[in-house]
């Protein structure tokens, strides 16, 4: 099943009114939404927590509308961004704080386009730049294969553990984290124009 | 296997070096999760029985149309037309002055007294010496303040023409009203909270809880304790009101009496608590549990909530401490006072 198959069934559902999709839709992409508003909202939590909940607020007013042409997550930035704008301009901040790494246009079409992978942009970034962009391509990758790899790498969860968190199989949760590897490096090589190892010796030669 | 594939058997060191170095991404703290979970879930809520009632309204042209057939068939033969039953949308529960409701398929005024139903489709109105307060079908209560016109669109929606209104919804209460004013809606998380018309845009207050205020630039969220202005340009400005402050004054001198008949006193204070906006505070243990044990008989029907608080406590063993006066402090009456 592709992910924008199961992103129609997800939206499907919740059309429906069924409870266990409303908890997968905001546990999935709540945490995303957080992390994409709060750095354009100059950090400001508070901010940042009403924009988002202004997002799912109306995205979940408009889902009917929603065609699956964009990714459900880019199409959600999307509603979030306008929120963003909103919000500074009713409380009347400078947009100076806006602009975040990744708003940079050829960047967001490669982060956009994760899922359908293109020649991306093949670009010298300092190191907190490409450390941001990695995290961002985490929380563009589809379903929670972001979520996977941090519970892999960073966490260093076992392939068990994974599947007990998830509530799957052993070769399940084993089958999931080869598929959340593959599209990462994809994703990697998309926003970076560079393969992962590359990018990684960039990081840690400076 | 794609290439892809085979690379990320291979690089499995480099896959950890990568998201290493990156480090973890930020997680939202588990109190805003929830807060945000709560709101968005109810507005889900709302979104779906917008729906159904879309599909029963669409189900309903259907026969209608269907129903038209019929109709013009019976007409031939000149048999009377029957008009649909009216919705019940709640009661009136206390009028001060006069309120003046239409028909809910008339334009025809007519006062009402406590006690009167009312219909979807009726227009309620109050004049410069008039307040009232309805109770909706779920205990939903709705106080309506001088020079108030209000349209009772649908059980779950009210339309605010001119005026102020008081919206305060039980603790259990989930399902969400609407109120439509100057180009906005507004709809509560369970809570207490007013919308003002003025001249200068609108005016929402909330005492407790949370509202969502949608217009055309999106949905802003009020939070307990503010006041926000949204004016006629689209600019929204927020300052702090307390619970307690004295433009909530006009909402409890409002309220639908309390009836303590065979009722706790520690209920009572509850109740004048949660009209007042100030925390009940016991002086001591021994003073919550007389509350407790205390069996009210009587009415305070006609009374105001101050009165009426003085009252009820001169015949218990309870008083209230009036030096503290943003919380309701009840202590122990001295040996020489008690009833």
């Amino acid at each position: 099943m592709t992910s924008a198959h199961q992103q129609q069934m997800l939206v499907a559902a919740l059309l429906r009114g069924d409870e266990a999709a409303f908890r997968t839709f905001f546990d999935t992409y709540f945490p995303r939404l957080y992390r994409f508003a709060r750095p354009r909202l100059d950090g400001d939590a508070e901010a940042a927590k009403e924009v988002v909940q202004a997002t799912l607020i109306k995205a979940l007013q408009g889902l009917a509308n929603y065609r699956a042409d964009a990714a459900l997550f880019s199409w959600l930035c999307q509603i979030c961004r306008h929120q963003i704008v909103d919000h500074l301009r009713a409380n009347q901040r400078h947009v100076r704080h806006l602009v975040a790494i990744e708003d940079d246009p050829a960047l967001r079409l490669a982060l956009e386009s994760i899922e359908a992978p293109e020649d991306g942009p093949a670009q010298q970034y300092t190191r907190q730049q490409t450390r941001q962009l990695i995290r961002s391509v985490l929380d563009h990758l589809p379903s929670r294969y972001g979520d996977i790899l941090e519970w892999k790498y960073i966490e260093g969860h076992s392939v068990t553990e994974i599947g007990q968190r998830l509530g799957i199989s052993q070769p399940a949760a084993q089958s999931l984290l080869a598929r959340a590897r593959t599209a990462f490096y994809q994703a990697i090589e998309t926003v970076f124009g560079r393969t992962a190892d590359d990018v990684l010796a960039d990081i840690q030669g400076g | 296997m794609s290439a892809h594939e085979t690379d990320a058997v291979i690089d499995d060191q480099a896959m950890a070096g990568l998201l290493q170095q990156a480090g973890a991404r930020e997680e939202p703290g588990s109190a805003i999760a929830d807060e945000v979970f709560r709101a968005t879930h109810s507005a889900w809520q709302a979104v779906l029985m917008q729906r159904r009632r879309r599909r029963r309204t669409a189900w309903g042209i259907g026969l209608g149309m269907a129903a038209s057939v019929v109709l013009t068939v019976a007409l031939l033969y000149r048999q009377p037309v029957l008009t649909p039953e009216p919705v019940t949308m709640g009661h009136v529960t206390r009028v001060e002055g006069h309120l003046e409701v239409t028909g809910s398929t008339t334009d025809t005024w007519q006062t009402h007294l406590p006690g009167a139903a009312l219909y979807v489709g009726q227009e309620v109105m109050t004049g410069p010496d008039a307040r009232a307060a309805l109770t909706l079908n779920d205990d939903l209560s709705v106080r309506i303040d001088h020079d108030t016109h209000v349209a009772l669109l649908a059980t779950d929606t009210l339309r605010l023409d001119s005026g102020a209104l008081y919206i305060d919804a039980p603790a259990d209460h989930y399902q969400p009203l609407t109120i439509q004013a100057a180009q906005r809606s507004i709809r509560h998380l369970g809570t207490q909270y007013s919308v003002r018309i003025t001249a200068e845009g609108l005016d929402v207050a909330i005492r407790e809880g949370r509202v969502l205020i949608e217009d055309d630039t999106g949905v802003h969220t009020g939070e307990a304790m503010q006041h926000l202005h949204l004016a006629h340009d689209g600019r929204i400005s927020r300052s702090s009101l307390p619970p307690q402050d004295s433009q909530w004054d006009w909402a409890h001198q409002i309220a639908p009496a309390f009836d303590i008949e065979g009722r706790t006193l520690a209920l009572f204070l509850q109740w004048v608590a949660r009209e007042t906006g100030k925390p009940l505070v016991y002086g001591s243990e021994d003073a919550r549990s007389s509350a407790h044990r205390t069996q009210l008989s009587g009415s305070i029907a006609e009374l105001d909530i101050d009165t009426a608080l003085r009252s009820v406590l001169a015949s218990t063993q309870l008083r209230q401490d009036e030096q503290s006066a943003d919380v309701l402090s009840i202590t122990l009456a001295p040996a020489s006072e008690a009833p």
